[in-house]
């Protein structure tokens, strides 16, 4: 046999363990449980409940241990939404946490920005070095880039304690224009899709199939294998095309007069949910004015897509009501028109009454409807912020519908360089790279070469990480226990991360990096807890929960609580919105107040100057964005991108498969190699995103490929603040 | 090598594909990685063709545990053998490094581990299987594509795809008689 016979052993281990699974599996040592008193050789094995972080989802996982080694992770099986099944970067977990390239030790620069040259620290000294900067600076010229999750929970209160306004996520470059919009129409972000009982989901480009969220690609395989119907559209062939029953191919940014179309026809047609327009939606009468010259011939025009298939597209989602859906999307950091096309979106949606029923929308329900919710440690008032935010979000005049703990973080640029309408002089980014995930990284480059203090808290050395002044090795998700955090969908739900096994050389985990930072830094009484085993306690008291019995499964709902559809058995039921008129705003005075469109209006995308194309980009199934193109089973199994071209431009250009070629934005320039294909439109490139990596301390992955983030400007959009990342048009040139 | 489990249940195992489940994410490749410890640079399954574009329907593509196995035919010293069971593994005790297998198997299933110096391929996690436990590919499917099948149960689902003919085994023609089987959209 190819197997050691210890080998054998730990798997009959598995197997005990799996069989007890009914039971709570749990265990912080499985060393006690049934299971591992069943299986005489089971030395040191055993299963740590925990959350994955290889992307957001945070699915839960199993980590099997052997002898201080993570052997496995797999899915929770008591997930039902996952029925314990992980995705591949999920399963790749170890190759992160054993890689090579993984910074292990504070690093205090010693050469020129971004040339990645450094030396060892202390951690006493790199706080040391932090906070004599810090110190220097007022208040709000510090800039701090988050990452919303568990081990954010305490660079907020850094920032907060420090007492800076200028708070900042990726959310920017990815889901802000959806956000906004769901809170401006629906009154909350926090809006799901009831995916496994839709009987017809249309997706404007929401490729479930390759940007995974396992729950959402499986629920969705599920309905289809039941019968329902998935219409598709995307310039591009995708694995989603290839498991929809539809794929149409519009024009790229034209997807809104798709939509337009749909809603007429809905309107036109007379296939809306009367009642449930009358009773929770408020402007319909605008709306259909609006709408009346949106017919599906003239949306024909625009997306390229027949007149007819639009009519029955839309006739097909009204006669699915209520278990029809639009996917209101993720990444809608696409054009111009997003803010107005993820309304449009929604507006179909409340067109069909799919809000709070079976396949439908729903508003996610947390502990706080359960009269509950997570505690926090004590700690004292912040103090007050007077000092405006420098990129305007919510700021009357500027961006008032962005949210403040979001911001724009474009906008540091123009900041840093032009003192307008103050300069940042330090930013810390935890585990986040805005030289990967915004757009003209140039001027990005540029600004962080101006900062006083650039500080970056991460598992690699990033490309932010290479032009930072001071590197913080925080230890993966694998060697560190984290806050709980809630997981709610149509029940409360809490997920609990623990740590599975110690940190490799010196990292240290966020709630212990902040915690020291602060002490240094003079603000140590905001962190007044020993360790993060009191942080999670104080969460769970007012659940009357306790770390151990939340570690039992990983998870936890609050006893009673059932998946809960708040129109299920009554279509009149009342939902409380938390907008102006407590309706589902399809008009929305709120907007005409602060000066935007109050309804619906087609934007048309710009036309491609002559000899160019539209560049687009997307993420492939095996990669969470750049964060993991440099981990090593990942990168084996996609190491590069390619520029994707149609074979009728290519062949005007005399490029062939595999030929190099130079991507050209005015003056912006990238190396990469064709793969010429049909699977995309001919006025359209397309390159997976994540590549074109600058930092020497990726050494996987750096040089490789495109990096379609350095070809843009960063433009914003007015109304959601997000970054327009496909309207930037391209030569291609063979190299 | 015993066909049987503690329980005494014969077995006759199989792997049901379903591509039209199939979302070819890869997840089952990087678990098989990870479960079966397989030396950098090498896969035991993968998805033809590689991840995401292409106009073919994604393949989760191993070995085919074939009953009239090719590399079990030319193995000199008999390393590489058929249990009962239907399970094609290899006994690295037995074998001398030729490599002849790795040219046989029509598949393009095997490679070289030159650490262990053997021909590694899939072998459908046969501990965890004879440990009651799923391959490592079946339990992690994101589109809950994978099925293990035990044709000698006569209430097995998955098997009743494979006598029904719903699902298919590659290359028939080979003659190989494979024991994966796939099912693709009509």
């Amino acid at each position: 046999m190819a197997v050691t016979p210890s080998r054998r052993t730990l798997l009959q281990v598995a197997a005990a363990g799996t069989a007890v699974a009914a039971l709570p599996v749990g265990v912080k040592e499985l060393a006690n449980p049934p299971a591992a008193a069943a299986a005489e050789n089971a030395g040191s094995e055993k299963v740590v409940t925990s959350v994955c972080e290889m992307c957001t989802v945070r699915c839960p996982i199993l980590v099997r241990v052997r002898d201080g080694k993570v052997v496995r992770i797999e899915g929770n099986p008591k997930e039902k939404s996952t029925n314990g099944a992980i995705c591949a970067r999920g399963n790749a977990g170890i190759s992160l946490l054993e890689d090579p390239d993984r910074v292990r030790t504070p690093l205090i620069r010693v050469g020129e920005r971004g040339k990645g040259q450094f030396r060892k620290a202390s951690w006493e000294e790199a706080y040391r070095y932090i906070a004599d900067r810090l110190k220097a600076i007022r208040p709000e010229e510090l800039g701090v880039g988050r990452r919303p999750s568990a081990g954010d929970t305490f660079l907020l209160p850094f920032a907060k304690a420090f007492g800076t306004p200028n708070i900042f996520t990726h959310e920017s470059t990815c889901p802000m224009a959806r956000n906004v919009a769901l809170e401006v129409t629906l009154g909350s972000a926090g809006v799901a899709i009831d995916y496994s009982k839709v009987d017809y989901l249309v997706s404007f480009g929401r490729n479930h199939m390759e940007t995974i969220a396992v729950p959402q690609a499986q629920g969705i395989v599920a309905a289809l294998a039941r019968g329902a119907r998935l219409v598709y559209l995307d310039p591009r062939r995708t694995p989603t095309s290839t498991v929809a029953t539809t794929w149409l191919q519009p024009r790229p940014g034209t997807d809104m007069a798709f939509v337009l179309a749909m809603i007429q026809v809905l309107i036109a047609e007379n296939l809306y949910d009367h009642d449930f327009v009358e009773r929770y939606t408020h402007g319909f009468e605008e709306l259909a004015k609006t709408v009346l010259e949106y017919t599906p011939e003239w949306a024909a025009e625009r997306t390229g897509i027949p007149a007819t298939t639009i009519r029955d597209v839309a006739r097909d989602f009204g006669g699915a009501r209520p278990r029809a859906v639009a996917d209101f999307g993720w990444f809608t950091a696409g054009y111009l028109s997003e803010f107005q096309l993820r309304r449009a979106i929604l507006t179909l949606n409340a067109l069909v009454g799919n809000l709070e029923v079976p396949g439908g929308i729903f508003l996610v329900k947390g502990l706080k409807g359960y009269g509950t919710e997570l505690g926090s440690w004590k700690k004292p008032k912040f103090p007050a912020v007077t000092a405006e935010r420098v990129d305007g979000a919510g700021v009357p005049g500027r961006f008032p519908l962005v949210p403040t703990n979001d911001g724009l973080i474009q906008a540091l640029p123009e900041s840093v360089l032009t003192g307008k309408p103050y300069a940042l002089k330090a930013f810390i980014a935890h585990r986040f790279d805005p030289l990967a995930a915004v757009p003209d990284q140039a001027r990005m480059i540029e600004a962080f070469k101006k900062l006083d203090l650039l500080v970056s808290v991460d598992v690699y050395m990033s490309d932010t990480g290479a032009y930072a002044d001071v590197i913080l090795p925080e230890c993966t998700y694998l060697e560190r226990t984290d806050p709980v955090i809630e997981a709610s969908g149509l029940a409360p739900k809490i997920r609990y991360r623990q740590q599975a096994v110690p940190p490799q050389g010196d990292a240290r985990p966020s709630w212990r990096i902040y915690k020291e930072l602060a002490e240094a830094t003079g603000l140590g009484a905001y962190f007044a807890y020993k360790d993060i085993d009191e942080v999670v306690a104080a969460q769970l008291a007012p659940l009357a929960l306790t770390a151990e019995k939340l570690a039992e499964s990983g998870q936890w709902t609050p006893p009673g609580a059932k998946p809960t559809y708040l129109r299920g058995a009554d279509p009149t039921a009342p939902v409380k919105l938390k907008t102006a008129s407590g309706k589902i705003e399809l008009a929305s005075e709120e907007l005409a107040k602060l000066g935007f469109e109050p309804v619906l209006r087609y934007i048309a995308p710009p036309a491609p100057p002559n000899g160019t194309f539209w560049m687009i980009q997307g993420k492939c199934a095996v990669h969470t964005n750049s964060a993991t193109t440099n981990i090593p089973w990942l990168h084996e199994l996609r190491p590069d991108n390619e520029l994707w071209i149609h074979p009728v431009p290519a062949a005007r250009l005399g490029i062939r498969d595999g030929d190099g070629v130079v991507v050209r934005a005015g003056k912006r320039e990238q190396r990469g190699r064709a793969k010429v294909t049909e699977d995309i439109l001919e006025s359209t490139v397309f390159a997976y995103h994540g590549w074109g990596r600058i930092s020497p301390g990726l050494t996987r992955v750096k040089g490789k490929g495109i990096g379609a983030n350095a070809l843009m400007p960063a433009t914003t959009e007015p109304v959601s603040g997000t970054l327009v990342m496909r309207e930037t048009f391209v030569e291609v040139v063979r190299s | 090598m015993s066909t049987s489990t503690k329980t005494g249940v014969r077995h006759q195992y199989a792997l049901v594909v379903d591509t039209t489940k199939c979302i070819g994410c890869e997840a089952c490749s990087v678990a098989c990685r990870a479960e079966n410890e397989v030396p950098d640079g090498h896969w035991r399954s993968r998805i033809v063709p590689p991840t995401s574009g292409g106009k073919k329907v994604p393949m989760k593509w191993s070995c085919m545990h074939c009953a009239d196995a090719p590399c079990v035919q030319v193995c000199p010293t008999k390393a590489t053998y058929r249990r009962p069971d239907g399970i094609v593994v290899i006994d690295a005790d037995k074998c001398v490094g030729c490599k002849y297998c790795i040219v046989a198997c029509p598949y393009g299933a095997r490679y070289f581990d030159e650490k262990r110096g053997i021909p590694d391929k899939c072998d459908l996690c046969v501990d965890r299987v004879d440990a009651g436990l799923e391959p490592a590919c079946v339990q992690t499917c994101v589109g809950r594509a994978l099925a293990l099948a035990d044709l000698a149960d006569p209430k097995d689902k998955a098997a009743a795809r494979i006598r029904s003919g719903e699902a298919k085994p590659l290359h028939p023609e080979l003659g190989t008689k494979p024991s994966v089987y796939y099912v693709v959209r009509k």
